[in-house]
């Protein structure tokens, strides 16, 4: 392998990496090998030296997903990289990736809850206010009509459902982030120790 | 050597090297290849991921021959960091080299 086949190699592993990173990542590999060339190496022995641009690659993509999830982290950046993590071949994939997607779906359904009771409560809060204000329209319209009372006391119920989803919407929000903290803890810890999965020099 | 160990202190040994003076890429490359086998194009991505926490910065410097050298030199929190993964590595090999010894004794 060559100078030029070794970077576009390396170009072509990279993946989703803002154009001005890749540049940077570049430059260093080019200036190396020109350093290398200015000190009696040749071309050829310094790219073997240089390791295969494919590991390279999964490091750096690994490298760059974490950080991006870490600055902004959604659950799809979060996946990036976990994905671009296990591209690094040190944790097993097929056991690691069912319980990080059962901890996504767990976070989903603790999301889901809060949302559908401030969604019912507020419906029914609707439905109650339309009610009391314009009795005849609604009972008209939505064959709904209620007593005073009863729509009083609809009221007051969905204000309490609407207040208990918003405080475990909160708690979920919280929890939420705490996971991905540890998520990301685990595969920066990943990227510590791990390189390269080869057996050979690091 | 086992080659998960080795990776795991190529950290340390990078910001040790720093902690005595700024070095360019190169210059790390060659000074850890005198005592440890590395790919050397694995370097890089370590220099970027301890430039990324913030551990180094890095300056431009002109050459007499050559491209502009790209220099590490090591922040506070990188100093801080060193002496935490050196007491880290000090204790392991501690503990390694009490459980190699004690074979004698049991």
């Amino acid at each position: 392998m060559n100078k030029k086949e070794f970077l576009e190699s390396l170009i072509n592993q990279l993946k989703n990496i803002p154009k001005e990173e890749v540049d940077e990542i570049l430059q260093d590999y080019r200036d190396h090998i020109t350093i290398g060339m200015e000190n009696g190496r040749n071309e050829e022995e310094l790219i073997k030296s240089l390791g295969d641009p494919k590991e390279i690659a999964k490091q750096l993509n690994a490298n760059y997903h974490i950080k991006n999830a870490e600055t902004k982290t959604s659950p799809s950046n979060i996946f990036r990289a976990f994905y671009a993590t296990a591209g690094l071949g040190f944790f097993n994939l097929i056991f690691v990736l069912p319980l990080f997607i059962i901890i996504l779906a767990l976070l989903f359904v603790l999301f889901a809850v809060p949302l559908s009771l401030i969604f019912a409560g507020i419906i029914v809060i609707i439905a109650c206010v339309g009610n009391l204000l314009a009795p005849d329209y609604f009972s008209k319209n939505f064959q709904l009509a209620f007593s005073a009372p009863e729509a009083v006391g609809a009221i007051l119920i969905s204000i309490g459902l609407v207040s208990l989803g918003l405080l475990i919407l909160i708690a979920a929000y919280y929890a939420s982030k705490s996971v991905f903290k540890l998520v990301l803890r685990y595969l920066k810890f990943n990227l510590k120790i791990i390189q390269n999965k080869e057996d050979g020099p690091i | 050597m086992d080659v998960q160990l080795k990776k795991g202190v190529l950290e340390l040994c990078v910001l040790k090297l720093l902690e005595k003076r700024d070095w360019y890429g190169y210059e790390l490359v060659t000074e850890i290849s005198k005592n440890i086998v590395i790919s050397e194009g694995t370097i890089y991505p370590l220099l970027k991921r301890v430039k990324d926490e913030e551990y180094v910065t890095t300056y431009l410097k002109e050459s007499k021959e050559g491209p502009p050298r790209k220099y590490y030199n090591l922040t506070d929190k990188g100093k801080h960091m060193s002496s935490q993964l050196t007491k880290e590595w000090e204790d392991f090999a501690k503990n390694v080299n009490m459980l190699l010894n004690s074979g004698e004794k049991i």
